[in-house]
């Protein structure tokens, strides 16, 4: 990838990289990665991506990753030496869309497909059907990569990046004949369960063991925290203690919890299944730095064979980023290879696949791409 | 124990999300997607066993992930070992290897699991290989997805029955309803048919009453120009005999004139004779010629004849008068003008002449009083007024004649004038005419004489002269003391009511 970094954050400053990053002869595609505190609104953008003459994907996160560094104000326009595809799936939260039918229509059969880029509005409702119908189209053949975009702010707006301009309640799919190697983990361990989840509307679990979700939830963690969690310090406090749903032989799929609604029942980052069995997760700085250096070293080992990669993609969730704090810079360490670029997002859930497993939406996960030709 | 719970945990989690849905589409993707997420699989498949027409097997994907665009299963290179079609030996054969893993490579295996009584279930893995204690726990769970398949598959054949039924009613009804309509349009088509024939009925009947009708009229025609070409020949026969009886009764009465003055010079002179005679010496009366001459005389009764022959002369004279009067009433009666053109005319004279001309046919039965009033001319084809003056006088003197007997009736007749119309009124002191046929008297062919006597033609030929013809009234009155009272009406000027 050739990489162009603005750390101003402005639209000038965007249209000045997007113009220096395209210009170059090899680059035939850019992927756009930028922050929220930008303020990029569609008014002020969309001149700029509709203008740019070659596909161009990518989202506003609430931090961006540059080498060590987390930037929460600035833009990273990477060019793509393949020329990549980008469909866009409008209505991400309409329960009337048939998303297989919708991809399936969109996305023609192509061996080259190698690489695939997603990038969704982390707010949208129906995520889950999106990454099942993605999964139930393409299968394990291609390395997917990517995470939910937004703001930290928890307001859903336009944060997807395209050529159609900024866009909400999106998801875009991008792909591109590139090789990639994809590490996924995330040093979250079991303290408790499994609770059987025994109401649930989407991304909302309502009741646990048929007592209200809040209530089971608060005890394990005073229990495991000596800390009552409370409506103020609900976010605080659940950062640290995030939800699993398990997997045969597998790391469980990590549910950020986010919101406390008044009826007791928990938001999460991602859609928790009715009757499914979820466990109570807890973590620290160790675990999941470990689980970052496991996920870039997986990446890494999976890059097909006779391809060096020349960047690293880091797709890590924004809510590691508030755990860890300061420590976040030793993820940041465990993650980066010498012989490549570092980039990435620090995202709302994270979307990826390691060619042997299923497609998930991940939440607090370290996502991990090896990226190269 | 762990991982025994945990496998019982997602045993569960699948056992709960397959089987939810009765369309084998929707319940085979999200079960096989629930086997891939929870089993941590790479990609799988589910084929289904159809029977051949052979009366073996064959195996189809019903659902793969990647998607599959043919009917090719996605595994197609993993499964080469394994024959597309089976005889049932060879898929008994194949049931009794299941599960099945086949390896490829060193880190993809393929596991093949049957799905009983429905086809297989075909999960990928990659790296981690399920440990053998995970498909021996499957069992149940197959089972069951074998069986929400098979009722997917019943479902389908309900709704397929269903929907054929559905397409069949729907069919049936729109058949009735055409059936309906064209019931409808057969029974719009006979009514019109029958409107039509009745209308054809009608116009049949019409057009025979028209038919009728008009043979009725033309009949009626021809008979009135029968009977009025008559009264032109007899019209024209009785001029012609009363101008060639006008010139010998001419020189009749002229001879008869001169013969009776001619007479009266001889009648003088006999006298004369006579006296001297008389006068002559006694002795003369001795004389033989003379006394045979007296006796003579006396024998002869000569001096009757002298006496009676003035007489004779007189009333003679007064027949040739009579003869005369006769023979101009036939000539003013039968004038030959044309009879279509309207003239002036003095109805009284009209009358006048058609009484003499009837006398015959009255005076025998009948006296006639005639009241005759101021009478302008009136415009009129006179031959056809005297026609109808004619038959109303021989009307009434036939039913005088049939009710009086030797006793003689009365026709009365009288004229009169007002406003601009003739009026002429003839009675009789006949019967009258019996009430039945009052209304009809005017109808062609109605008679009451006997046969031979009258066509039925007089008043009908009367009733369109004066009506139809004159623009006139004509009436009957029946008193209820006896008799008939007819009344003509026209207008003094034709083209007037």
């Amino acid at each position: 990838m050739i990489v162009n970094i603005d750390r101003s954050g402005t639209v000038e400053s965007l249209e000045k990289i997007v113009s220096i990053t395209k210009s170059h002869e090899a680059v035939e595609g850019l992927m756009i990665l930028s922050c929220d505190a930008n303020g990029f609104a569609p008014d002020s953008v969309n001149g700029v991506l509709r203008d740019c003459d070659i596909p161009l994907f990518g989202g506003v996160f609430p931090e961006i990753i540059c080498g060590t560094e987390k930037l929460s104000a600035g833009t990273i326009v990477a060019g793509l030496t393949k020329r990549p595809e980008v469909r866009i799936i409008n209505s991400l939260s309409d329960i009337n869309i048939d998303y297989d039918r919708e991809l399936d229509e969109k996305i023609p059969d192509s061996e080259s497909i190698k690489t695939v880029f997603v990038f969704v509005d982390g707010f949208a409702k129906r995520i889950n059907a999106f990454i099942e119908s993605l999964f139930n189209i393409f299968g394990l053949e291609v390395n997917y990569i990517g995470g939910g975009a937004g703001s930290l702010s928890m307001q859903q707006k336009p944060c997807l990046l395209t050529n159609e301009g900024m866009l909400q309640d999106s998801g875009l799919v991008a792909t591109v004949n590139m090789e990639s190697g994809i590490g996924i983990s995330h040093g979250w361990k079991k303290i408790k369960g499994p609770f059987r989840v025994t109401e649930s509307d989407r991304n909302t679990i309502k009741t646990l063991d048929w007592s209200p979700a809040f209530e089971v939830y608060q005890k394990v963690v005073k229990k495991h925290s000596g800390q009552d969690i409370t409506e103020d310090n609900f976010f605080d406090m659940a950062k640290k203690y995030p939800f699993g749903l398990s997997r045969l032989a597998a790391d469980c799929i990590v549910r950020d919890p986010f919101k406390l609604e008044a009826d007791g029942s928990l938001t999460c980052v991602g859609e928790v299944p009715q009757e499914s069995f979820i466990y109570i997760l807890n973590g620290d700085m160790s675990s999941l730095v470990k689980s970052a250096s496991k996920a870039a070293a997986i990446s890494r080992a999976s890059f097909t064979e006779g391809h060096k990669p020349d960047t690293t993609l880091f797709i890590d969730c924004i809510s590691r980023v508030l755990f860890l704090k300061e420590d976040f810079q030793q993820e940041l360490k465990a993650v980066v290879d010498p012989g490549t670029e570092l980039i990435g997002a620090l995202t709302i859930g994270e979307i990826a696949n390691s060619r042997k497993s299923y497609l998930e939406f991940y939440n607090k996960t370290a996502v991990v791409g090896s990226m190269g030709n | 124990m762990t991982k025994q719970l945990e496998l019982i945990q997602i045993l569960y989690e699948i056992s709960v999300a397959i089987g939810t849905s009765l369309d084998i589409t929707e319940n085979s993707k999200k079960s096989l997607s629930i086997f891939l997420r929870k089993l941590n699989c790479a990609a799988g498949e589910i084929l289904i066993r159809k029977e051949t027409p052979e009366g073996g097997y064959h195996l189809e994907p019903i659902i793969s992930i990647p998607r599959s665009r043919g009917k090719r299963s996605i595994f197609a290179k993993e499964l080469q070992g394994i024959p597309e079609a089976f005889t049932p030996d060879e898929w008994a054969t194949l049931r009794a290897q299941l599960p099945m893993r086949i390896e490829e490579g060193y880190d993809s295996f393929l596991h093949i699991l049957e799905l009983p009584g429905f086809g297989l279930l075909l999960l990928k893995k990659r790296e981690d290989d399920f440990e053998p204690f995970v498909i021996m726990s499957l069992d149940s769970i197959l089972s069951k997805l074998a069986i929400s398949f098979n009722n997917c598959l019943r479902n389908e054949k309900i709704e397929k029955m269903h929907r054929d039924e559905q397409r069949l009613t729907k069919e049936l009804i729109e058949k009735t309803g055409a059936l309906h309509e064209s019931r409808l349009t057969l029974f719009h088509i006979m009514q019109e048919m029958k409107e039509v024939e009745g209308e054809l009925r009608s116009s049949k009947e019409t057009l025979e009453e028209r038919v009728v009708e008009r043979t009725r009229e033309l009949e009626e025609m021809h008979a009135q120009m029968l009977i009025q070409e008559k009264m032109a020949s007899v019209g024209q026969l009785a001029a012609g005999m009363a101008h060639e009886l006008s010139n010998p009764v001419n020189f009749v009465r002229t001879n008869f004139s001169t013969l009776t003055d001619n007479f009266t010079d001889l009648l003088d002179i006999l006298n004369e004779y006579r006296s001297i005679a008389d006068r002559c010496d006694p002795e003369c009366d001795s004389n033989p010629d003379l006394s045979a001459l007296r006796e003579k005389e006396e024998s002869l009764a000569i001096d009757y004849i002298l006496s009676d022959i003035p007489e004779l002369f007189l009333e003679s004279e007064r027949g040739f008068e009579r003869v005369v009067q006769i023979i101009q009433s036939i000539r003013d009666f039968s004038y030959p003008r044309n009879v279509e053109n309207f003239v002036f005319f003095n109805i009284n004279k009209g009358i006048e002449d058609t009484l003499i001309i009837a006398r015959n046919i009255y005076k025998y039965h009948a006296e006639v009083r005639t009241e005759l009033g101021e009478m302008p001319d009136v415009q009129c084809i006179p031959e056809q007024l005297n026609q109808v003056f004619l038959n109303l006088i021989v009307n009434s003197a036939h039913a005088i004649e049939e009710t009086c007997g030797d006793s003689k009736g009365l026709i009365a007749i009288r004229t009169w004038y007002e406003n601009d119309h003739a009026f002429c009124e003839v009675a009789d002191t006949g019967p009258g005419i019996p009430v039945d046929i009052r209304s009809r008297i005017f109808e062609p062919f109605l008679t009451t004489k006997n046969p031979g006597k009258g066509t039925g033609l007089g008043l009908s030929i009367s009733y369109d002269i004066i009506v139809n013809k004159h623009n006139g009234e004509l009436t009957c009155e029946c008193p209820e003391g006896g008799g008939s009272i007819f009344t003509i009406k026209i207008p003094k000027f034709h083209g007037e009511k």
